[in-house]
């Protein structure tokens, strides 16, 4: 999956928001996005980052389109309407469950 | 740093190797590949194309097995993409006004003579409903350019869902006839049924072959 095991309930939601502030990526680019936010701390394998993206895809939340980049196919991904609405939906509930997890484990928030 | 024909020559006969049947995840895996090759060369690995696309897949697909996998779930993903599609479109067509319409056609059903020449006559209309959502995927499918030995999994999977009818209407002519002939049961035969029977699947056929052909404008990108 990732060099996090604890990702794992969180791709999703990684997509989804990188994909609403950036309106449209393809797949490489998501996996270098989240290396270069995280300074490579969170590494998005192709293994884990392909199922997720055409899962999304499947339900609805993403749509697809491609373009010829340097003489090659490039498929981009976007978000679709249904899409928008969920990023805020998963990033609530990730908020929820990063506060639940302060409260059990007695973390102390990040100081920036 | 782009990289050269030649090597993107090499990279294509070597992603032959993994045997990639549908053009759509081919062009994906190999894209990516040639992105992060590219930036591996950027950041200054000058060795030869082999050893950098071996370091390359390893690392991020986890080699011949890891592609293997990514293949497997993105066909599971877009057929599943595709029943979906398709429950929703069949549930937008079996709304007041189809309904009133499979009343109408079953009434008429009921005042049909039940003869031979009435069978024979609904069943060339089931089988031209049928070929109806056929024709449209095979007319419809935009140009999609496939390397030799491949194919769109848009089109493949499309088509294959807009035969449906045609199978339906090739088991009732065969498997019924058949049934009826092997075990001497006259109702099974098609020439025995009830024109009811044939006009409910007539309305069946126009629903499915609508939910169809939405589908192929969805898929296929047609402006409606």
């Amino acid at each position: 999956m990732s060099s996090n095991p604890m990702l794992k309930g969180t791709l999703q939601t990684i997509i989804l928001k990188l994909l609403e502030d950036n309106s449209q990526m393809y797949g490489y680019e998501i996996t270098q996005k989240v290396k270069e936010v995280t300074a490579g701390d969170i590494v998005i394998t192709e293994g884990a980052l392909y199922p997720a993206l055409h899962k999304l895809e499947a339900d609805g939340l993403l749509e697809t389109f491609t373009e010829i980049v340097e003489s090659r196919v490039r498929k981009y991904y976007r978000l679709t309407e249904q899409g928008g609405r969920e990023v805020t939906e998963k990033l609530n509930e990730a908020r929820a469950f990063i506060d639940q997890l302060q409260l059990l484990l007695n973390l102390k928030p990040a100081v920036k | 740093m782009n990289l050269s024909e030649r090597e993107l020559d090499w990279i294509n006969k070597r992603m032959d190797w993994y045997g990639i049947k549908y053009q759509e995840i081919y062009n994906e895996i190999f894209d990516h590949i040639v992105s992060a090759i590219e930036l591996e060369r950027a950041e200054g690995d000058k060795r030869t194309i082999d050893i950098v696309f071996d370091k390359v897949t390893d690392r991020d697909f986890g080699g011949y097995l890891g592609v293997d996998k990514i293949v497997k779930t993105y066909q599971q993903a877009y057929r599943r993409k595709i029943r979906k599609a398709m429950f929703v479109n069949f549930k937008y067509y079996l709304n007041g006004q189809t309904m009133l319409f499979v009343v109408v056609f079953t009434i008429i059903g009921f005042y049909l003579p039940h003869s031979k020449a009435t069978s024979i006559v609904v069943l060339i209309a089931l089988v031209l409903a049928a070929y109806v959502p056929v024709t449209y995927a095979y007319i419809n499918s935009p140009e999609i350019k496939t390397d030799d030995g491949k194919q769109s999994i848009v089109k493949s999977y499309v088509k294959t869902r807009s035969f449906f009818l045609v199978l339906v209407i090739i088991n009732i002519l065969n498997v019924f006839s058949f049934s009826a002939n092997e075990w001497h049961i006259a109702f099974l035969s098609p020439k025995n049924f009830h024109p009811v029977i044939y006009m409910l699947l007539f309305s069946f056929f126009i629903i499915y072959g609508l939910s169809i052909i939405k589908l192929c404008k969805q898929e296929f990108k047609i402006a409606e």
